[in-house]
């Protein structure tokens, strides 16, 4: 057995099973979370390569060969297989709690196949043709049948689509570059294509106008799940070429670069999502700030960067999962995540409420929240180069921050109907899940010690970043 | 002089393609287009894996063509009829007028493809792009992907002869198709399907 057989086609043959069983809803989602958390935890116990067990010996293979390429998954990436699985298996569990669509499961595990089969895949710039399936994977999950089209879906599929063709152009290039030569002309020219490619693939200032629309348009759940997890692994592609090619490494204008895009990324995510009137628009802007601050820290210098990086991972997906959970319960409740609709609803539904505000604080950088810890620690590494850019990056959070606390005033707004008081309407499972999420947020924020550095790790792969 | 054929027919289907609103048409042309396609990626690849091309592109066409057959007849209408229609093919036309001058410069950049090729991608990828600028609805939008993709592939044939890349590039190819014929019908109950 080979590792990509196990992590690649496995994922994908049981996205076919519960495609076939996609009817009943309840048994997908325990299967598909079932499945993706036995994929965890081989991925955490099982070395790849030679194993003994006892009296018996086998060995799994890190390559697969196919029409003159490989899929390769070694040692080094298990520690990526085991987040990507566990994120996978969380979202999945929690899929019919938070209302999901029936097609969630079944694609979502087609796209995690392929977006494992991105990171495997050797030469590893063919990676963008299999991003590109994924995001295929993801249409029918963010509109699924019955739910008109709009322009969100239609700028999401065209962004996607159009970065792909700029990564396989700069493959090309790099192999020129890569082959020794000099030529400052060919370095521009695969740079700047470079550049293209990913603006387009992670949503970058100023491809990110479908992040928002998106979020308007499509279930919270189901957005999350998407906006979670593929720029998760673009990043984690995008690291790739950092440290695969020294001319790109040893270039001072990438880092300032992606400095200066994550700063902008971070300033209009967070003072546009503090004018926002609808909930999901404003959790899309989360997104942006977020992928800014990911893009600050790929922008800092070897060793702190990087391993800033890895750990703001973890706050991300926790934050955004909360988010997104908290929204769903909101509109499952309310039918809106419009201001007007939510006018008083947290005194119905406080955890949801809390779940919302508080993740929205942790995303911010608001102290003792998850993000804390990791954003105050870029901030002052920022500050090290650029006074300038720390103002700015403080004033995007500050605003994403006046954000949450707008949507606390509408939440806990009194009604017309009386006086308010406190009236859990949840279901025990949604109180418990987003009383845990909460926990979890504040628990990293005053211990960030106790999970973060785990997520060291992930970066072991990269030999030249850490 | 069968290159310089195709890169004729890619301008004559891609402009039909941006200014016609008859989906009939729209199919028909994208199906001329591959042929185009496959005549100038044959430059450089082998001729049976070039046929690729044509057969996804094929495909892809007959995936969205059976879903607008199995619809409702739903008249696109111009709300300015033949201004809009003019209006797109000046756009079309000012696209020409770019990639005319342009494409020996882009020679530099790509050298081993032909001008040909040059010219052929870069009007399917400049005319796929501004189809793309001027439509909200699926099923242009996928045509125009389709057209930007068919235009890519053109140039990218020049620099990589890859089987797999080959056929991801199809698989992409008809997963858009399948792409858009799924969100033709995705607005519509399941139970009226």
């Amino acid at each position: 057995m080979s590792a990509p057989v196990l992590w690649i086609f496995l994922p994908l043959a049981i996205s076919v099973i519960l495609w076939l069983l996609q009817s009943r809803e309840h048994l997908t989602a325990r299967l598909g979370s079932a499945a993706a958390f036995f994929l965890a935890f081989l991925a955490w116990v099982i070395p790849i390569g030679a194993i003994r067990l006892g009296p018996l010996a086998f060995r799994i293979n890190p390559s697969f060969f196919i029409l003159g390429r490989s899929l390769t998954l070694d040692n080094q990436d298990r520690p990526f297989l085991l987040l990507i699985f566990l994120l996978a298996g969380a979202w999945f569990l929690l899929s019919r709690m938070a209302g999901a669509n029936r097609l969630f499961v079944p694609l979502g595990m087609g796209m995690v196949g392929f977006l494992v089969s991105a990171l495997a895949v050797e030469p590893f710039l063919y990676a963008a043709l299999f991003i590109e399936i994924a995001v295929l994977f993801s249409i029918p999950i963010l509109a699924p049948p019955g739910r008109p089209v709009r322009q969100g879906l239609l700028r999401y599929l065209i962004f996607q689509t159009l970065g792909m063709p700029f990564i396989l152009f700069t493959g090309w290039m790099l192999t020129g570059v890569e082959a020794g030569s000099s030529d400052l002309t060919q370095i521009v020219r695969a740079s700047a294509m470079l550049g293209l490619g990913f603006a387009f693939l992670l949503a970058v200032f100023p491809f990110y106008t479908w992040i928002p629309l998106l979020a308007e348009e499509a279930h919270p759940y189901e957005t999350g799940f998407l906006l979670s997890l593929l720029p998760t692994v673009i990043l984690i592609f995008g690291l790739t070429f950092i440290d695969r090619y020294s001319w790109l490494r040893e270039s001072e204008n990438l880092y300032l670069g992606l400095r200066i895009i994550g700063t902008v990324m971070i300033v209009t995510g967070g003072i546009w999502g503090a004018f926002q009137q609808h909930l999901g628009r404003m959790f899309g802007y989360g997104v942006i700030l977020e992928t800014g601050f990911l893009l600050l820290a790929a922008g800092l210098p070897v060793v702190i960067g990087p391993q800033l990086f890895a750990m703001l991972l973890l706050s991300r997906a926790i934050g955004l999962g909360l988010w997104s959970l908290a929204l769903s319960v909101l509109i499952q409740r309310v039918g809106s995540l419009q201001f007007e609709a939510l006018r008083g609803c947290g005194w119905r539904l406080p955890w949801a409420a809390s779940g919302l505000v508080l993740a929205n604080f942790s995303i911010a950088g608001l102290p003792l929240l998850a993000d804390f810890p990791l954003k105050q620690a870029l901030v002052e590494a920022i500050g090290q180069h650029s006074g300038n850019l720390a103002f700015w990056i403080i004033l995007g959070s500050l605003g994403m921050m006046a954000g949450g606390l707008r949507t606390l005033g509408v939440l806990i707004r009194s009604t017309e109907t009386g006086p308010a008081r406190i009236q859990i309407t949840e279901t025990r499972l949604q109180w418990a899940v987003l009383s845990l999420g909460i926990a979890v947020l504040i628990f990293i924020g005053i211990f960030p010690g106790a999970i973060l550095p785990g997520m060291l790790r992930l970066i072991e792969a990269f030999e030249h970043l850490v | 002089m069968l290159p310089t054929l195709a890169v004729i027919l890619l301008i004559v289907t891609s402009l039909s393609l941006l200014v016609t609103r008859d989906w009939r048409l729209s199919i028909i042309a994208l199906a001329i287009q591959y042929i185009g396609v496959m005549i100038l990626v044959s430059l450089q690849w082998p001729f049976g894996i070039a046929m690729i091309k044509l057969v996804a592109g094929w495909m892809a066409g007959a995936a969205l063509g059976l879903t607008r057959i199995g619809q409702t007849e739903v008249v696109e209408t111009e709300t300015s009829w033949p201004s809009s229609q003019v209006f797109r093919l000046l756009a079309g036309a000012l696209v020409l007028l770019v990639v005319y001058p342009t494409a020996p410069k882009v020679l530099d950049w790509l050298p081993g493809v032909s001008l040909e090729q040059i010219w052929g991608g870069l009007v399917l990828l400049g005319i796929g792009l501004v189809q793309l600028g001027m439509t909200a609805q699926p099923f242009r939008v996928v045509l125009g992907l389709l057209t930007c993709l068919a235009g890519f592939e053109i140039l990218y044939a020049g620099v990589e002869v890859s089987l797999l890349v080959a056929g991801l590039l199809s698989g992409v190819n008809l997963g858009l198709a399948t792409i858009g014929a799924y969100l033709l019908n995705s607005a519509i109950p399941e139970e009226q399907i």
